[in-house]
């Protein structure tokens, strides 16, 4: 280490208020990210801390190994979180992403960070109750830490470059693990063409999660009230698309293999029934993002005709995540802004497991 | 104690925002509205006419939000701005 710039402070709290005050932190304390801790971080990846992992707009600057291990440091990760964090950030900037324009939209949408693969739960991240809140040290850092790179390396900054209306609380952290143990599918991950040994980052820019209730309710009713909410006017999908998120309750999980369910049928089922029609459509954007970003073969003439929430059934993402059955819930993505899934593999050092990362 | 800077050196100049802004006198801007300008961009030229002595708007408002800029109009944007504007907001 170093490329980056150093300043001196008299004591942790100076550091501290110092980040407040020049508007490096993302409103929390933050720990200051002193030469060891950093060298620390950085020994744990296989990249050298010159290499430049992506540009992060709206800046474009350079988010080289050292200043996102900076910022990791600052979020509270451990060095073994580090690669998870790159590869969020490898997966956040692909252009597919459009991560410009999550940065700078006035939508509500922020990248949400899944993890998949056999070394979630080694690192801890936690997959259950509470999956998308407070309390899991591995979904909390790597979730801050990304937001806090796209805030200092990207240079976006409320009111100034993002232009949110409301953004939301998962602007601090934003970060689950699929649980793989207990859904009755393939892991997320596998389903997008990764193998179930290697370890994964999928990073969705959607809006906050809504919880869908059904307790005790046969598949198809848990998916009709999953699709009612998927198609609620207000929502960017419904009028230009994109993706969406869904994500079934470990505890409901079950009942989808007892009663055969695939994920193909899941989407399949929701693809067909979110809809509205278009009359209720109407007035909410500009006809010709409508148009744009609509399949082709939508009748736009006909006030019924029923509008998906998505162009096809995949891009309905199905997961199987938090606790007990009574609810499932939904992430409404941007639409067809951007914001869509990206997936990256996560690169461990060599002797980072006691083994080679196949 | 030492600790390290969390943002890219060419960022670090923005800790007192002097860059910000159109170079050069007088300092005429230009601006590409896709639509929501007109409601986000007053603030903005507030503060640039206070803190940068803005002196004049270039306003370019295009039709719609996925309507293209023709050539000519950024050729006068570029003849006659030190700095231009472009607002992409959805």
């Amino acid at each position: 280490v170093t490329a980056a710039d150093s300043i001196d402070v008299d004591d942790y709290h100076a550091a501290v208020e110092h980040f407040f005050a020049i508007g490096w932190s993302d409103g929390l304390p933050i720990v200051p990210p002193t030469p060891e801790l950093v060298e620390h971080m950085l020994a744990a990846v296989p990249e050298a801390p010159t290499d430049v992992i992506a540009t992060i707009p709206p800046s474009n600057a350079a988010a080289t190994t050292e200043l996102i291990a900076i910022n990791a440091v600052m979020a509270g990760c451990t060095p073994q979180m580090l690669p998870v964090v790159i590869a969020a950030v490898r997966a956040a900037s692909a252009p597919e992403h459009n991560l410009a324009g999550v940065q700078t939209t006035t939508h509500s949408c922020v990248p949400l960070i899944i993890v998949n693969g056999p070394h979630r739960q080694s690192l801890g991240f936690n997959s259950r109750e509470g999956v998308f809140g407070a309390g899991h040290r591995p979904n909390g850092t790597v979730g801050r830490a990304l937001n806090l790179v796209l805030r200092n390396v990207g240079g976006n900054h409320p009111g100034v470059t993002d232009q949110a209306t409301f953004s939301h609380p998962g602007k601090w952290a934003f970060c689950i693990a699929e649980n793989e143990a207990e859904s009755p599918w393939e892991p997320f991950s596998v389903a997008r063409d990764f193998a179930a040994s290697e370890d994964v980052v999928t990073v969705f820019s959607c809006e906050a999660p809504v919880g869908v209730i059904g307790i005790n309710a046969p598949v198809s009713r848990q998916l009709t009230a999953l699709a009612d909410t998927l198609s609620r006017v207000g929502a960017n999908n419904v009028q230009v698309m994109g993706e969406v998120l869904v994500v079934i309750a470990s505890g409901n999980a079950p009942a989808f293999a007892a009663e055969g369910w695939s994920r193909a049928d899941v989407q399949r089922f929701l693809w067909r029934h979110a809809t509205r029609a278009q009359r209720d459509v109407a007035g909410l954007v500009y006809p010709q993002e409508h148009e744009k970003h609509s399949p082709v073969w939508l009748d736009r003439t006909d006030p019924d005709e029923a509008v998906p929430v998505t162009a096809a059934p995949e891009d309905i993402h199905v997961l199987v995540a938090g606790g007990i059955g009574y609810f499932n819930a939904v992430c409404a993505g941007w639409g067809g802004f951007g914001g869509g899934a990206v997936s990256q593999l996560v690169r461990w050092r060599d002797d980072a497991w006691g083994e080679r990362s196949e | 104690m030492k600790v390290l800077v969390p943002v890219p050196p060419s960022l670090r100049r923005d800790e007192d925002g002097d860059h910000i802004g159109p170079r050069g006198r007088p300092p005429v801007l230009g601006v590409v509205d896709d639509g929501f300008g007109t409601v986000l961009f007053p603030p903005v030229l507030d503060v640039l006419r206070e803190r940068l002595g803005v002196t004049d708007v270039v306003y370019h408002l295009k039709p719609n939000i996925t309507a293209a800029v023709d050539e000519a109009t950024l050729d006068d944007l570029e003849r006659r701005c030190r700095a231009v504007i472009v607002g992409v907001c959805a």
